[in-house]
């Protein structure tokens, strides 16, 4: 589902769930899938670009680390975000290296991979919610929104394309986003006592 | 690598749409991994683009299709409208009443939209004698136009959901706006500052720290946090700002800061640019000093 913006900027010190995983917890093994699956899968998606590709590499980091887990092998248990990244980062590179493909170097030049992910992370009640705010927007701001997200477009070209100077743009762009967020904030707080799949 | 460079850098959309660096790719991962307010975002973000991708804005015209009419043909159409003008003012039956905009003593006394304070602060020249520029009952007319025109309402905040662990800064500004959401001011105040000397970067804790100084009567505090939110760039904040920045120069009666700030809140086209418009119309029917 989508997440409510949260102010939780903070690492999160997973200790606790790493050692009920060491000691045989089933359901904390789904709790670290639950909480972990959806930035896997979203990192899959930015560099390999391949939904079942990523897919499949989500299970298999998740496996992965809830094997390291298991056996005691995490060295630093309060951080598995680090942990699982590391080991994500590891599999997409063997994935690529076997599909004869190298991770793109600096970008330039090449064609962005854009992740798709909407979907596999989203619930469809929120898709419905995110699309009725959107809706709600100023014409204007919608079409700024549209542009600069997926036309790609930086706000000097949008600028030019409606009429208008580079600095309202970025305006409006700031302004329709954090509409949105405040929107989607109010249609989430509905269902507040529903778990979040993000952590 | 921090929250606040990621929202600073637009870490996020930049990732969604494949332009970051691969150095930067994996400096961002490796802080959503950890940090659920970035992936929160990151997840938003990309569910919006999915769905403006799946039902794009109806496109009204860009400027450069827009059908330019040459200048002479306005020239034409003003011509037009001026004569028909002329026609009215002939057909008029005599003795008619002169209408309003051909009376430049009732045009000029433009009432402000609402009354201060239950005082009627407009001045129908048509009936009443024009009173001296720098008379008692104009300047104290004046004082209550302003004191109207500094009236401020507290911005709306949306309180977001917490999860996990805090910062210092993220915590300060969790205590300061249950403080502001309560009316609390002063204790806003005092909370928000801490929040914004563990984190100076972040718009939203200036912002709401300068409107509080502002709802609290520390106008001068104000001026600096409201300055400082506009100073830190290009944020969901900026246009706010400008705004409350105007109503704390209104507070201390500088006018012509008031105006300024008044006239960039125009010029962002935003929620605020109507309140802007009609405050700018009062001051410029302000009675004189």
């Amino acid at each position: 589902m989508i997440a409510p913006e949260s102010e939780t900027g903070g690492v999160a010190d997973d200790t606790l769930l790493g050692e009920r995983i060491r000691h045989g917890d089933r359901a904390a093994e789904n709790e670290l899938v639950v909480l972990y699956s959806g930035r896997v899968l979203a990192m899959a998606m930015a560099r390999v670009g391949d939904r079942e590709a990523a897919r499949e590499l989500v299970d298999d980091v998740m496996m992965a680390t809830v094997t390291a887990l298991r056996r005691g092998t995490v060295h630093d248990t309060a951080r598995l975000g680090a942990f699982i990244h590391g080991t994500a980062l590891n599999l997409v590179h063997g994935h690529l290296r076997a599909r004869g493909r190298m991770p793109r170097d600096d970008g330039s030049g090449l064609e962005p991979t854009t992740p798709d992910l909407a979907e596999a992370c989203e619930k469809d009640s929120d898709m419905q919610a995110l699309r009725t705010c959107c809706a709600l927007l100023p014409a204007q701001d919608h079409q700024v929104l549209f542009m600069s997200l997926t036309e790609g477009l930086k706000p000097g070209e949008i600028a030019t394309r409606l009429g208008l100077s580079a600095e309202v743009v970025r305006q409006q762009k700031c302004r329709a986003l954090k509409r949105l967020k405040e929107l989607m904030n109010g249609a989430s707080r509905k269902d507040l006592h529903e778990p979040h799949s993000s952590r | 690598m921090n929250c606040s460079v990621i929202v600073r850098d637009e870490f996020a959309e930049r990732y969604v749409l494949g332009r970051l660096s691969l150095a930067e790719q994996e400096a961002y991962e490796r802080h959503y991994f950890e940090c659920d307010r970035c992936f929160g975002e990151l997840q938003t973000l990309q569910a919006i683009r999915e769905v403006l991708r799946a039902a794009p804005p109806t496109l009204p015209a860009p400027n450069q299709d827009r059908v330019w009419t040459p200048w002479w043909r306005w020239l034409a159409a003003g011509a037009v409208a001026a004569s028909l003008v002329g026609v009215v003012l002939l057909l008029r039956p005599p003795g008619a009443p002169e209408p309003v905009a051909q009376n430049p003593a009732r045009a000029s006394s433009i009432r402000p939209p609402a009354a201060v304070g239950g005082t009627d602060v407009a001045t129908d020249t048509a009936t009443s004698r024009p009173e001296p520029v720098n008379s008692p009952a104009t300047a104290s007319r004046r004082l209550a136009v302003l004191a109207q025109l500094a009236r401020v309402e507290p911005p709306r905040y949306s309180p977001r959901v917490l999860r996990g662990v805090t910062d210092e800064a993220t915590l300060r500004f969790r205590e300061g706006m249950e403080a502001y959401s309560g009316g609390d001011y002063p204790i806003a105040v005092q909370k928000l500052s801490a929040a914004a000397t563990a984190d100076p970067s972040r718009p939203d804790i200036a912002f709401f720290l300068g409107a509080s100084e502002l709802l609290s009567g520390d106008t001068a505090g104000a001026v600096r946090e409201l300055q400082r939110t506009i100073r830190i760039g290009e944020t969901p904040f900026l246009e706010e700002a400008h705004f409350y920045l105007a109503k704390a120069y209104l507070e201390q009666s500088a006018l012509d800061l008031a105006r300024t700030e008044l006239v960039k809140v125009r010029a962002l086209h935003g929620e605020k640019g109507g309140e802007a418009d009609a405050i700018l119309a009062q001051l410029a029917s302000l009675p004189s000093d």
